[in-house]
């Protein structure tokens, strides 16, 4: 990894080199190019001046020429006619002449050949010029002859082949330095662009590839920038992780395939005691008890084969010989796929084990326990059993001694007694009473928390009939009318105790109506799926709804004793006789609109019997 | 003869007894130990002139020395008195009580009424059944008296 990034930055290093060196290369191409084509451009130039200037000598010396023949034509016509008219181009020619061939000697100066043949033709046009004046002069003074003398010695026909011989090698040499001028001139030129074309393109090629590179190196850096975030981020993960495993109070320590501690974080300190620095290097046999020693034979066995350790719960030991219960869990370590160590994660556990050990005595004791309290409730039964014999036979005696004296001292002595003394007898009388009511309700009731209830299908009908039968007297007193609705359903239960549940729940409703009005008591039942509830509702004084919770409490009266009656036992004998045959109760009531109570068993399906 | 230890009951029962106008006299013992005493003619019972054989024994179950339970199952162990109807006359309403009483031999099971009333028909309803009504088992002793 760290090999080939080191390449690939030299490798990037090279390239920008590259490209600098691409451009100076470049720039170095479009330089000589451009020398080349200046120079290309100059000997262009000099062409075109050379052949410029062959041109106008070439012109210079045919006018030149030109001249001479036009003086020599008019002297001729002077001589013939002797008209002056004819002079006028020998007089042009000697005027013009002189100015043709100092052109000619200046286009020539850097010409010695053609600078001799201008020297000679000088000398030559003086000499014809003066032979034309002499002809010329001849002819005015001493008349055609003496001119046609001079004429006829033929010098002047001489020099003018003379001239005309050096006008040709003028021309003839201007001719040919016209052509090779020209040759020049078309080379140059075609080099020229040559030059410039080829030079562009190479520029433009140069270009093209450092620009090219350059991309490519920016992207590069880009790459390598990214590469660096990439590096640091990886590097902040790992000092993250670092940090975890560092303050993890589990103990993490890593060791090779000899067993040898490699890592040892701060809860591997805490739980085992050796610092960091002396349990690095040191065999993970250290915390090892030597009877299970065999245990890290295993491990590291499995840990060969790629194997983890899941949550082995084992003993160790600490720096100063503790043990400590932990639980294990090694995993391999791997290096291109190959086991190159592990990583421990120890848990400490003595805390766990400790309740756990705990939890296992309290279930060895808990049998123990549940026999013991099930003797103390045994006992307490018995003594409830005790106390409610005690009440029914004890408590009763001393009733009976007071109704029947109170009442024997009413008959025997009631002359002596007087009014008052008969009322206080009569009290006696009426409070023992109410006492052995009361005593015979809590018998009863604590009779329905202790007797074994054997469900059987009831017929509701039945019993309910059966309660009126025993109520009949007081529902005679009372006027009372009752309305069954049949048929009524069938329940399981305790035939003796909803005999007992359902005749207090009549004799409530009977009870509990306002002075001069006669009792109406509706009675139906409602199958309720696997239930079934039968309702009992009167016109009775009804129960404010906030007292609903209190009704089938025990002791529970909401009325006075002197206007309605009763121990305040009565519906608590209904709840609870209901409760324990698996069933509820309810009432649904508002005060002055009567009261419907309701008790819900599980209802029977069998037809018969009961 | 009447088997109780509540010196109340004996008087109510007695009281009960005379507005009832049984002609039969009333032997009253208050424990069990005397009625086994007064059954065997023990000792002071042994006077039969005095203490004669009962023909109906009202036995109460809860006595001191020797329980109700106790005189009920001697009686029947003695074949002398083991015809002898007992009426238990308690307070006791508990169930394995009256179970109990009928197993041991009882011929019936009263719960004393705690008004008078109710005792005094009580009382009459027993005298009716059991000396005019009841035809008692054949007299072991000639010379008993009734109850």
């Amino acid at each position: 990894m760290e090999f080939w990034r080191s390449l690939t930055r030299r490798a990037r290093a090279g390239s920008a080199m590259r490209t600098v060196l691409l451009l100076v290369v470049a720039f170095i191409l479009v330089i000589v190019a451009a020398a080349l084509s200046y120079r290309s451009s100059t000997d262009v130039q000099k062409a075109e001046a050379g052949v410029k200037t062959a041109f106008q000598i070439r012109r210079e010396a045919q006018v030149v020429l030109i001249l001479v023949t036009d003086a020599e034509t008019g002297q001729r016509g002077y001589l013939l006619t002797g008209d002056a008219v004819y002079l006028t181009p020998y007089e042009q020619a000697i005027i013009t002449l002189p100015d043709s061939l100092q052109r000619l000697r200046n286009l020539t100066s850097d010409s010695p050949e053609q600078k001799r043949r201008v020297g000679e033709l000088n000398i030559l046009l003086d000499q014809k010029l003066t032979e034309l004046r002499a002809t010329v002069v001849a002819k005015r003074t001493a008349g055609v002859d003496a001119a046609l003398r001079i004429v006829h010695t033929g010098e002047g026909q001489a020099l003018m082949d003379r001239i005309r011989n050096v006008v040709g090698g003028i021309i003839d040499v201007e001719s040919q330095r016209l052509a090779q001028g020209q040759v020049v001139l078309v080379r140059a030129t075609r080099q020229a662009s040559y030059f410039t074309i080829g030079a562009l393109i190479l520029a433009i090629g140069v270009t093209t590839v450092a620009t090219v590179m350059m991309i490519a190196s920016v992207r590069g850096r880009e790459r390598q920038r990214a590469a660096q975030v990439e590096q640091k981020t990886r590097e902040e993960t790992d000092r993250r992780i670092a940090a975890i495993v560092e303050n993890s109070d589990d103990a993490i320590i890593g060791k090779d395939l000899n067993g040898i501690i490699t890592s040892w974080n701060r809860g591997a300190e805490r739980i085992f005691g050796y610092r960091a620095e002396e349990a690095i290097g040191q065999p993970i046999t250290i915390i090892i008890p030597p009877e299970r020693l065999d245990e890290e034979d295993a491990v590291l066995g499995r840990l060969r084969s790629g194997e983890r350790t899941d949550h082995f719960e084992t003993v160790r030991w600490t720096k100063h010989g503790r043990p400590v219960d932990i639980s294990l869990t090694v995993s391999p370590i791997r290096n291109d796929g190959t086991v190159v160590g592990a990583s421990t994660i120890a848990r400490d556990v003595t805390e766990r084990k400790r309740a756990e050990l705990d939890l296992k005595r309290l279930n060895e004791t808990l049998e123990e326990r549940v026999a013991e309290r099930t003797r103390q409730l045994a006992e307490i039964n018995t003594e409830l059993d005790a106390f409610g014999y005690t009440v029914s036979h004890d408590l009763r005696a001393p009733l009976r001694a007071m109704d029947g004296f109170a009442k024997a001292l009413a008959e025997d002595y009631g002359e002596q007694l007087g009014t008052r003394g008969q009322d206080f007898a009569r009290r006696i009388v009426a409070a023992a009473e109410r006492m052995d009511l009361l005593i015979q309700d809590l018998l009863a009731y604590s009779r329905l928390s202790r007797e074994d209830l054997r469900p059987q299908p009831v017929s509701l009908g039945d019993v309910a009939r059966e309660a009126l039968d025993g109520l009949a007297g007081d529902l005679r007193e009372r006027g009372a009318t009752i309305d069954i609705v049949d048929p009524l359903g069938r329940v399981l239960a305790h035939r003796p105790t909803l005999q007992h549940v359902v005749t207090n729940l009549l004799s409530n409703a009977i009870k509990f109506v306002a002075p001069d009005s006669a009792p109406r008591v509706r009675i139906w039942s409602e199958s309720r799926g696997s239930t079934e509830r039968l309702w009992v509702q009167d016109n009775g004084i009804g129960i404010d709804p906030r007292y609903h919770a209190n009704v089938f409490r025990v002791f529970e009266r909401l009325h006075g004793a002197e206007m309605y009656p009763g121990t305040g036992i009565g519906r608590a004998i209904v709840r609870r006789g209901t409760e324990r045959m698996g069933g509820r109760v309810g009432v649904e009531s508002k005060p002055g609109e009567g009261a419907r109570f309701w008790i819900e068993l599980p209802a029977s399906r069998v037809k018969n019997g009961s | 003869m009447l088997v109780e230890d509540d010196s109340n009951d004996v008087a109510l029962t007695q009281r009960a007894f005379a507005r009832a106008q049984f002609a039969n006299p009333l032997q009253v013992v208050t424990d069990g130990e005397q009625a086994i005493a007064y059954l065997a003619g023990e000792s002071s019972y042994a006077d039969r002139q005095r203490y004669p054989l009962p023909i109906l024994i009202l036995l109460d179950l809860k006595l001191p020395r020797k329980s109700g339970f106790d005189v009920l199952g001697w009686i029947r162990g003695v074949p002398k008195v083991r015809r002898l109807p007992v009426v238990v006359l308690t307070s006791s309403q508990q169930s394995p009580d009256i179970n109990r009483a009928y197993d041991a031999g009882a011929n019936s099971y009263l719960v004393k009424p705690v008004a008078f009333e109710s005792l005094l028909a009580l009382v009459q309803t027993l005298g009716l059944y059991w000396i005019m009504t009841n035809q008692g088992p054949g007299v072991v002793d000639p010379g008993a008296s009734i109850v």
